[in-house]
C-alpha cells in the first residue's frame, strides 16, 4: 500500500480503541496510541481511498485549510517513519 | 507451575475445547499419541532445576496415558504438587492409582460439562463415588444464561470438595471453537452473581480461571458475589504447556502463534518470560475499546481480559500475516 512516498512496515497490527488507533508493531514488540489527528490519517490510509481525496478529507476533519493540510500529512508520516512504522518508498 | 500435555488424544468431545485442533494438527503431523515416559523424566528434572513444584496433567484426556500410574509415582518422587485434568472417564487401573493418594499431594480438576456419551457417564459416575472429595468440579461457562444447581447438587451427593472451578469458554486464535463473545459477558457475570446464592447456601466457593474481567460484573453483582464467597482474579497469564516434540506453549489459545521448540539453553521459566515479552505490546489494549482508558486496568483491577480474543479485534496492515 503506497501513499505520499511511503508504504507501510510489514507486521502492523491495528485497531480503532476509545483513545485512538493503536497499533502494533510485532516484529519489534512495540505498540503505539496514535494521537487523534494521527488516528484519522490513519483510517483514512487504510481505507485506500486516493490521495487527493485523502487530503480533502483529513483537512476537513481536521479544520486546517489545504494549503497547510500537506505540511501536517508529511510531519504525521516523517513521526510515523522514525517509530518504524512507515518506509521510504524506493525510486 | 507448568502444564505437561502428556496425551495428545481424548475420549470425550466439548466443543468448547481449547486443546483440540492444536492436537488434532499435532496428531496428523507427529502421530505421537502421547508424551513418552522418557520426555516426562527429562522435563521432570528440567521443572527441578528452575524450581518448579507444581505439575498439571493435561492433554487430550492425561489419564489415558498408558504409564499414568508410573508418571504419578515419577512426579510424587520429585516432591512436586501434581494437579490432573480430566474428564472423569478413568479406567480401574488409574482409578486405582488416584484412591491411594491424598488431596494435598495431588488435586484432581474434573470437567463436568465434558461431552461424554452416556456408557461413559455411568463410568464417570463410578469415579465420583471412588474419589469423592478428592475432586474438584470444573465448569466452563459456554453460554451467558447456565445454571449450578445441577453440579451444586453432585458435589453434595457425591461428597465432593466444595469447590467450583469456573472457566470462560475462550476463542482459539486464528480457529473456531465454542466461545463466549466480549458482548456476552455481562449477562454471564449477572447469571454468576444469581448462582452464586445457590452455590453460598451450600458452603461452596466458586474459583475463577484466566480471562474474567471486572466490567462483567456490575457493582451490585459485584459485591454480591464477594459476599458469597467469590474470590475475583482477573489474570492471562501463561502456565506454559510443554507438549510432545518439545514443543511449548504460551497456552492453548494462542498455540497458532506463540509457541517455542525447547532449547537446552533456556529454562521454563525463561521461556514464559520471553512469551510475555512477546506479548506485552497486545496487553496495552483489552476486549473492549474503551479498555485503553478504563480506571479498572489503570487501578489493576482488569487485565483487560483474555490475550486471544484482544488479539483477534486487531486488523492487519497491508501484508501482514493474518492474525
Ligand atoms: S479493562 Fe476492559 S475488560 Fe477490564 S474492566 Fe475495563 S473495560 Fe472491562
Ligand atoms: S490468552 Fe490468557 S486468558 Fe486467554 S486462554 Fe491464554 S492465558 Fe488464558
Amino acid at each position: 500500500m503506497e501513499f505520499f512516498g511511503y508504504s507501510f512496515s510489514k507486521n502492523l497490527y491495528w485497531v480503532n480503541n476509545k483513545e485512538g488507533v493503536v497499533v502494533v508493531d510485532d516484529q519489534h514488540q512495540r505498540s503505539y496510541v496514535l494521537e487523534s489527528a494521527e488516528s484519522v490519517l490513519w483510517r483514512l490510509l487504510i481505507n485506500q481511498i486516493d490521495a487527493e481525496a485523502i487530503v480533502r478529507q483529513f483537512s476537513i476533519i481536521i479544520s486546517v485549510p489545504e494549503d497547510q493540510i500537506m505540511g501536517k500529512i508529511l510531519s504525521i508520516i516523517e513521526g510515523w517513519k522514525k517509530n518504524g512504522l512507515v518506509e521510504r518508498m524506493n525510486g | 507451575m507448568a502444564n505437561l500435555i502428556v496425551s495428545n488424544i481424548c475420549n470425550a468431545n466439548c466443543d468448547f475445547c481449547f486443546a483440540s485442533s492444536f492436537l488434532h494438527k499435532k496428531m496428523n503431523l507427529i502421530t505421537q499419541r502421547f508424551m513418552s515416559f522418557e520426555e516426562i523424566q527429562f522435563y521432570m528434572n528440567l521443572l527441578d532445576q528452575s524450581g518448579v513444584h507444581d505439575v498439571r496433567l493435561l492433554g487430550g484426556e492425561p489419564t489415558l496415558h498408558p504409564n499414568f500410574p508410573e508418571i504419578i509415582t515419577n512426579i510424587r518422587s520429585h516432591q512436586k504438587h501434581i494437579t490432573i485434568f480430566t474428564n472423569g472417564v478413568l479406567s480401574e487401573k488409574v482409578l486405582q492409582t488416584l484412591e491411594d493418594i491424598t488431596p494435598d499431594v495431588c488435586s484432581i480438576i474434573l470437567n463436568m460439562n465434558a461431552k461424554i456419551l452416556q456408557d461413559q457417564i455411568q463410568i464417570r459416575e463410578k469415579t465420583l463415588i471412588r474419589l469423592g472429595n478428592k475432586v474438584i468440579s470444573g465448569y466452563t461457562i459456554t453460554n451467558p444464561i447456565f445454571a449450578l444447581d445441577f453440579l451444586t447438587q453432585m458435589i453434595m451427593d457425591y461428597s465432593l470438595q466444595r469447590v467450583i472451578r469456573l472457566g470462560l469458554a475462550l476463542p482459539i486464535l486464528k480457529k473456531q471453537n465454542a466461545a463466549l463473545h466480549p458482548k456476552q459477558f455481562p449477562a454471564a457475570g449477572h447469571c454468576l452473581a444469581e448462582q452464586s446464592a445457590i452455590t453460598f447456601q451450600k458452603g461452596i466457593r466458586i474459583e475463577p480461571d484466566c480471562g474474567f474481567v471486572r466490567c462483567m460484573f456490575s457493582e451490585n453483582d459485584f459485591s454480591i458475589l464477594k459476599e458469597h464467597n467469590f474470590h475475583y482474579v482477573s489474570c492471562c497469564s501463561p502456565v506454559i504447556d510443554i507438549c510432545t516434540d518439545g514443543q511449548i506453549l504460551h497456552c492453548f489459545a494462542l498455540s497458532e502463534k506463540y509457541y517455542e521448540k525447547f532449547d537446552q539453553s533456556m529454562g521454563i521459566l525463561e521461556i514464559r518470560k520471553k512469551f510475555l515479552e512477546r506479548t506485552k505490546p497486545w496487553r496495552f489494549s483489552g476486549i473492549y475499546p474503551e479498555c485503553g482508558t478504563c480506571s479498572y486496568k489503570i487501578r489493576g483491577e482488569c487485565s483487560g481480559g483474555c490475550l486471544s480474543m484482544i488479539m483477534s479485534r486487531f486488523n492487519p496492515v497491508g501484508v501482514s500475516e493474518n492474525l
